[in-house]
Parts: C-alpha cells; structure tokens; sequence
C-alpha cells in the first residue's frame, strides 16, 4: 500500500468529437480533443492546468466531471474509477468533487434564492433534511464571507464577486475532496480579483481540499498552485513543479 | 510641444434619470501617442469611447467638449458625425465576430469605408496593402469571417479601422474575446501601428497588467472619475493613487505563492452610487470620513502627472 492515496489519477484520457459532415460521400472528420491525458493530485495539492482556448481545458473538465465518457482512459477519484460507477455510487462520488465556473452570473439560478441555490447539491446528491441543510449552507456562506441575511436573496442583488463567492459556496457544501476552479476570476473587476484568489487559498487549506485550477493566467495559476501541467492541442507538453516549469525552455 | 489632437474637456455623461456616468473628465491625446483608458465595470471608460464616437445609448446625454483638432465633436450633428466616423476617428470593437459582415469576404469588408468615404479608387489596392501590414496570410484574403480565428478576425478590423488613414483610433477592450497569445499580438500590432502611422491611439481596458507596458500614458478612471493619470513607465513604478497603488499590490504571480494578497476590501458601487466625495471612500485603506464626504480635486504631481486624492504627499 502506498501512504498517501492519490486524490485523482488520470491516466491516458482521450476524448474526440465528430466535426459536421462537409460531403455526403465521405465520412465526417473528427476532432481529437484530448490526446492522451495523464496526471496525477495529491490530497490537498494544488494543480494548475495552463491552457491557451482550444487547447482541450474545458472538455477536460467535463470528463473529471463524469459529465462526459472519455474514449479511452481513466479517471481515479480516491482510487474509485469515475466511469466506471454504477449510477448510485457515482452520485456518491460526485459529492467529493465540485466545480466552479468563470461566470458566476451563468452559473447560478437567477429564480432560485441563495438558500436554494448552495443547499441544492445536498438535496440532490445526500437527500439532506431541510433543517440540517439550511445550517450547513449558512456555515458555507459565512466561509466565504456572506452571512444569515443574505440566505433569502437573489443572484441578481449581489455584485460579481459576491456572485463568485455564492457558486463556491454552493460547490463546497458537499464539502468535495477535489475542486475544479474554470478560469475563477477571469470575469471579476480588477479590484476584487485578489479576495476571491485568497477565498480560494484560504479555504483549500481549511478544508483540506484538492484544487485543480484551470486557467490561461499563469499569474493566478503561479499563485495559487505547487505544481503545474500545459496543455497544448490534448495533450500535456510540460508537467512539474510550477517554477521548474515556468523556468524551463 | 504640439497641439494635442484630441482635446477633452470636461466630459460628463448622465442618464435621463440624473445619475452621471462619466463625471469631468479632462484629457488630451496627441499624434502619434498612445494613451490606455483603464478602468473596471461602471468606471465611465466605454461610456468616454462612445461619447468620442458619437455612439451614446439615446438615453445618454454628454456635456462638456470633445475638441478633435478645432472641432467640438459634441456639437456636430448625425450627418457631418457619419463623415468623421471611419474616416477621422475609427473604432475597434470589443467582438470582432459580430462586427464583421458575415456575408461577405473580408476584402471587400476593409474597402469598405473607403467606398462609403467616396475613396473607391484603388480601394482595392489599399486594402490589400492594409491586410498585408496587420498580418493576414494573403490565403486567407478571399474567406469569410466564420472561416476565420479571433485573432485574425481582430486583424482585419484593425485593417479596416486604417482604411482611410484616421488620425484618432479607439480600441475599445480589443482583445477581450481573444485568448492569452492573440491578445498579446494584437496589441503589439496596434502599438506598433499607431508609432508607424501617427496615430493617437486611445486603448480602453479593464486589464491594467495586459495595456499598461503597450501605452505611452495611462489614464486611470474609477467611479467616473480620473483617479490618477501620467507617464506609464512613471506611474508604474510608482502610484500615486490609493487606487492604483492597491491594485498593483494585489496582482498575483509565483513570488506570492502561499501569501495572502492584500485585497481591496468591498466591490465596486453600482453605477451613479458613489459616495459623495471620492469614489473610493469606502474601499480605501488610507481614508477618513473627510474622504467620502468632499471630491479631491485632480492635483497635479509634475512630470505631466496628475491624481485625484486628499491624501497624496505634499
């Protein structure tokens, strides 16, 4: 047995889409998305997935999602295989993974009160009571800064940053192993991008979670991650420590 | 030194309901010199594009002058706007796919202000020469704009924004449909354009790191205000404004691996919301209740710098 089980291991992921058909007398084409995908997270590592559009970042999170199958290759969380799961017990794994999205405004419900909103994912994946939801969601919303009365309000009465705080709210109420951070503060104004990278830093180490930042700022990803993996075209041409990485030519 | 080109002064923007966008904005651009606006959501900087272009939502109303060589531009009226536009003043949009024709190639998209400007002789001639300069492989001369990248997308509107040789171009947030190495390129291009050809080049931005080595000037706007504004290289190494000084602090990268960031506490006021005195009273770590209540005039600091504070050092 090794000592410290891998958070996620990826290994050899491949995921392609038929592109439309262009003439009726020859097959469609393909788009091989990803390449051939391996990697491995620490419980508790921080990784950074530096990626320019097009490179495959977001069909990759997908597939960690088990949003998608890949073609080929797999996906550990704590030594299960995603893909593999029978429905019952992949929704039981998808409590210890979450995602948070660049947008927060596309993420959230407009309808749906704050409340609804974060305690949403314990009433679909734990079937928790309501009374037992509504505490956990307020001990969430008071890690990420918001409080009691801000339960009852809509998406719309928050500014973008708050916004960005609700939807990771919402993706730590399960309180996940493992969360995907898409490109976190690519859409917030400048001056509130710093608080929302703390929130990130500061609730990682509380809650001991992994992180997986996607991101094409190597700034933010230099910040917040030990170690870093490029992606170009499907596949990862680089992988390290981030200053090994960032320093090499 | 010269007059400058474009001369602003006092600009106010406001809405039919009172609240103002843009309140007293003072700036001048001369040939040749590229001046980045940089502000975040409800800065007042696209409004201050728009009002430049003759662009304002109908709901908008703009005071003040906007004086382009001797011409108040706020004084002119719809048709003799139509002749400067494109032909004087150009404009780079934000979306380069929904500003292009889709049913056309995008040849003839950059004849095309020559042609409405009555310049149609050796239109083509130009354009070609134009779609040269900025880049685009002569293969891709005859596509439409879907067969096309973002990049050279943004590519051929810059070359359509130079058609008719404008002496003001405004390059409204024009990188921010691209990814990392597209924006990057395009704004070495329109730099580069702009020393080349004598332009004054106005680049707005929410992006201060991506604009700020790429401008002679910055202009720092916040709550429809000027905060601060100066030489970039000058202001860079050394902000002036509580504002400008928090958010070079806050910026990420490897050396702050494991820190926390000093954030700026609390979010932007919603548009016309700000307090009365400086709009950034409540965020600021230097202020006092003096701060909020009374406007700190745009003090000048020498060396062509000037910022809007009660604070700055005597």
């Amino acid at each position: 047995m090794s000592k410290a089980p891998l958070l996620l291991k990826v290994e050899g992921l491949r995921r392609h889409y038929a592109l439309p058909r262009e003439s009726l007398f020859k097959a469609p084409g393909s788009l091989q998305v990803l390449d051939g995908v391996s990697f491995e997270l620490e419980a508790g590592g921080a990784l950074g997935l530096l990626g320019a559009s097009g490179s495959g970042k977001s069909t990759l999170a997908r597939v960690l999602m088990a949003l998608e199958r890949p073609d080929a290759g797999r996906v550990e969380l704590l030594g299960r295989d995603l893909h593999a799961l029978p429905a019952r017990a992949l929704r039981e794994a998808r409590r210890d993974i979450s995602i948070v999205f660049q947008d927060p405004a596309g993420a959230l419900d407009p309808r749906m009160s704050v409340e609804c909103s974060v305690g949403e994912p314990l009433q679909m994946l734990e079937r928790m009571p309501r009374p037992m939801r509504r505490e956990r969601v307020l001990e969430m919303l008071e890690a990420v800064g918001l409080c009691a009365a801000d339960l009852a309000r809509y998406p719309h009465q928050f500014s973008g940053g708050q916004r960005q705080r609700i939807a990771i709210a919402r993706a730590l109420v399960t309180r996940p192993r493992l969360m995907i951070a898409d490109e976190p503060v690519s859409a917030l104004d400048m001056s509130v991008q710093a608080q929302v990278l703390n929130l990130l830093q500061d609730l990682r180490k509380r809650f001991g979670m992994g992180l997986l930042l996607i991101s094409h700022d190597l700034a933010v990803v230099a910040h917040l991650c030990e170690r870093l993996a490029v992606l170009e075209a499907g596949r990862i041409v680089r992988q390290g420590p981030v200053d090994q990485v960032l320093h090499a030519d | 030194m010269s007059a400058p080109l474009l001369h602003v002064e006092g600009l106010r923007v406001s809405l039919a309901d009172g609240r103002a966008l843009v309140r007293g904005l003072d700036f001048a651009l001369h040939a040749g010199e590229t001046l980045a606006l940089i502000g975040e959501s409800g800065s007042g900087k696209s409004m201050t594009a728009l009002a430049l272009m003759g662009l304002l939502p109908e709901s908008a109303q703009a005071s003040g002058r906007l004086l382009l060589a001797d011409q108040d531009l706020l004084r002119l009226d719809e048709a003799q706007l139509c002749r400067l536009r494109g032909r004087r003043i150009a404009l780079v949009p934000q979306e380069p796919l929904s500003a292009l024709n889709p049913l056309q190639r995008v040849l003839r998209q950059v004849m095309l202000p020559l042609r409405a400007h009555g310049l149609a002789e050796g239109a083509e001639a130009r354009a070609r020469a134009l779609l040269a300069r900025v880049g685009l492989p002569e293969s891709r001369w005859q596509a439409w704009p879907h067969e096309l990248s973002g990049g050279q997308r943004q590519r051929v509107l810059i070359a359509q924004a130079l058609a008719c040789r404008p002496a003001l171009l405004i390059a409204d947030e024009p990188t921010s449909a691209l990814d990392p190495d597209s924006q990057a390129q395009v704004l070495d291009l329109l730099a580069e354009l702009g020393r080349e050809q004598g332009l004054a080049l106005l680049l707005v931005s929410h992006d201060l790191g991506l604009v700020a080595r790429r401008a002679d000037r910055l202009l720092v706007m916040y709550g429809g205000r000027i905060v601060e504004q100066g030489p970039a290289a000058a202001l860079l190494a050394a902000p002036a404004h509580p504002y400008t000084r928090a958010l070079l602090a806050a910026r990420p990268g490897p050396s702050t691996r494991g820190q926390v960031l000093p954030a700026i506490p609390g979010s932007v006021p919603a548009a016309g919301q700000w307090p009365q005195g400086c709009p950034f009273a409540g965020r600021c770590s230097s202020g006092d209740p003096h701060c909020a209540e009374a406007m700190p005039p745009l003090t000048a600091l020498g060396d062509g710098r000037n910022a809007s504070c009660w604070r700055l050092p005597a």
